[in-house]
């Protein structure tokens, strides 16, 4: 049976690599020919290499009424997290289903890794209770659907650094377990086998530490152990992924006044982050300004790497709507995106995927 | 180069189910193409114009046509133009538009809609 009528295949497939993630659902609901067609490893593979895969960030976004100043929004402590997607080229803002036990929104605090299509939603506290889970939950971008993985071995885990190395693995390091102990220990999930393995222990306990993949290795900045409760570290260590091993401890390799939060691995294989009012790149040993931050941001919230843009989002002053801004890194030129209030709240973590 | 080819396609005799409808309409392409190239909301209003106007054989019989002609930017337009037809139209649309039908059991298409509910909202009208 032909895909499309009167057309060769190849031609077709043209065709159908061209529609956008979120009409593959409806393309899968047309006959089987086409459910076979969207589900094949070589349509995605196809998709991509021709330059008709979609770049996004996906957010774990605090959901903003759209009748509701934000002034009302301080009195709601708690707001509820649901996932927002940003499309880099397209700059179309949507939001993803969540998960059927998902009904008071996404686990506070959780973490999110990108893998293929597949969203990796880690961790955090239930909503309701505020209870510490070590759930594990996946979205695949294009099935729609989501599934459940094998929970994060260990104790309980808050606060972790979590990162995907864009193949097939999700690292994870540090946080705190129930008692407030910073954790010394890390772990790896493999989304396809759907299989925990466990790391050597970091030099250090790092709570509240930031995760990057970079350059081949996996690092975890900042933190603080125990005895050090809120001082951060400036200190990084890396795990070699091919020696299964971590480097030695790089200590001073942030500055003063960096948030490692803001700390993210650009496809130039250079690191970024904010430090006070700019954005910096290391080079060699020391912090190179590239950019000033435009005045609007003065609280960020977030910051992502996506095709050669730096995706940077903030408010003008806490609980006030957030505003997102593309930095073209090379150019150096700052782009204001349209944010609309719906898309405007607080965001707790992300992650890059192209589909 | 262009008109050694187009002139080749209507020579050659498995291509005399070339209306003059379609001749009128991929011979011009190339100049309509280089005018409005620039110009992306001109684009838009063209592919509205051709998603309208010419019914989903005739847009197959174009691209079989920029196909022949190797001409890589009305071939790449109308690729667009086809998953554009499909952008945020209902499953039901889709399947006339293609002339397709399902052939999926009732239990596995109910569970279909069910599961996905959500994605086939605020769909445009048909």
């Amino acid at each position: 049976m032909e895909l499309i009528s009167g057309l060769p295949e190849d031609i077709a497939r043209d065709c159908l690599i061209r529609v956008s993630y979120e009409q593959f659902k409806t393309v899968s609901s047309v006959c089987k020919r086409w459910m076979k067609e969207v589900e094949l490893p070589e349509f995605h593979r196809l998709r991509k290499s021709t330059g008709h895969g979609q770049k996004v960030i996906v957010m774990a976004q605090a959901r903003v009424e759209p009748d509701w100043s934000f002034g009302l929004m301080k009195c709601m402590i708690h707001p509820a997290y649901r996932l927002t997607v940003y499309e880099s080229e397209t700059c179309n803002w949507m939001e993803l289903p969540l998960a059927p036990s998902m009904s008071s929104g996404l686990p506070m605090f959780c973490q999110l890794a990108g893998v293929g299509s597949d969203l990796v939603v880690m961790g955090g506290w239930d909503p309701e209770t505020w209870r510490v889970s070590n759930s594990v939950f996946i979205y695949n971008l294009v099935s729609a659907t989501w599934r459940r993985g094998v929970d994060m071995p260990g104790g309980p885990r808050t606060f972790f650094g979590c990162v995907s190395d864009q193949v097939g693995m999700v690292y994870v390091a540090g946080g705190h377990n129930d008692e407030k102990m910073a954790l010394r220990s890390a772990v790896v999930y493999d989304v396809t086998k759907d299989e925990w393995a466990v790391l050597p222990d970091m030099a250090m306990g790092r709570d509240e530490c930031k995760a990057i993949f970079h350059a081949g290795k996996f690092h975890v900045i900042g933190g603080y152990y125990t005895e050090k409760q809120g001082r951060f570290e400036r200190s990084t260590e890396a795990f070699d992924v091919a020696t299964w091993q971590w480097g030695q401890v790089e200590d001073d390799f942030l500055e003063d006044g960096m948030c490692p939060r803001t700390c993210v691995d650009g496809d130039d294989e250079a690191v970024y982050m904010c430090k006070g009012d700019d954005i910096v790149t290391k080079e060699g040993s020391t912090w190179q300004l590239i950019a000033k931050l435009p005045a609007e941001l003065c609280n960020i919230t977030y910051v992502a790497t996506c095709h050669g843009k730096l995706l940077v989002i903030g408010s003008p002053g806490f609980s006030q709507p957030n505003i997102a801004y593309n930095l073209e890194l090379k150019t150096n030129t700052w782009t204001r995106l349209e944010t609309p209030i719906k898309f405007s709240g607080h965001v707790q973590s992300g992650c890059y995927l192209e589909i | 180069m262009k008109f050694c080819t187009v002139k080749q396609y209507f020579d050659d005799e498995n291509n005399n189910n070339v209306t003059n409808g379609i001749a009128t309409t991929v011979i011009p392409l190339p100049n309509k193409h280089l005018k409005i190239k620039a110009n992306n909301k001109e684009m838009e209003q063209y592919e509205q114009e051709l998603l309208r106007n010419v019914m989903p054989q005739e847009l197959t019989k174009l691209i079989l046509a920029a196909n022949y002609l190797n001409f890589k930017e009305a071939l790449d337009f109308f690729c667009r133009t086809v998953a554009n037809a499909i952008q945020n139209k209902s499953v039901d649309y889709v399947r006339k538009f293609f002339g397709l039908e399902s052939d999926f059991e009732p239990g596995e298409e109910e569970k279909l809609c069910k599961e996905f509910a959500w994605s086939f909202e605020g769909v445009d009208e048909d």
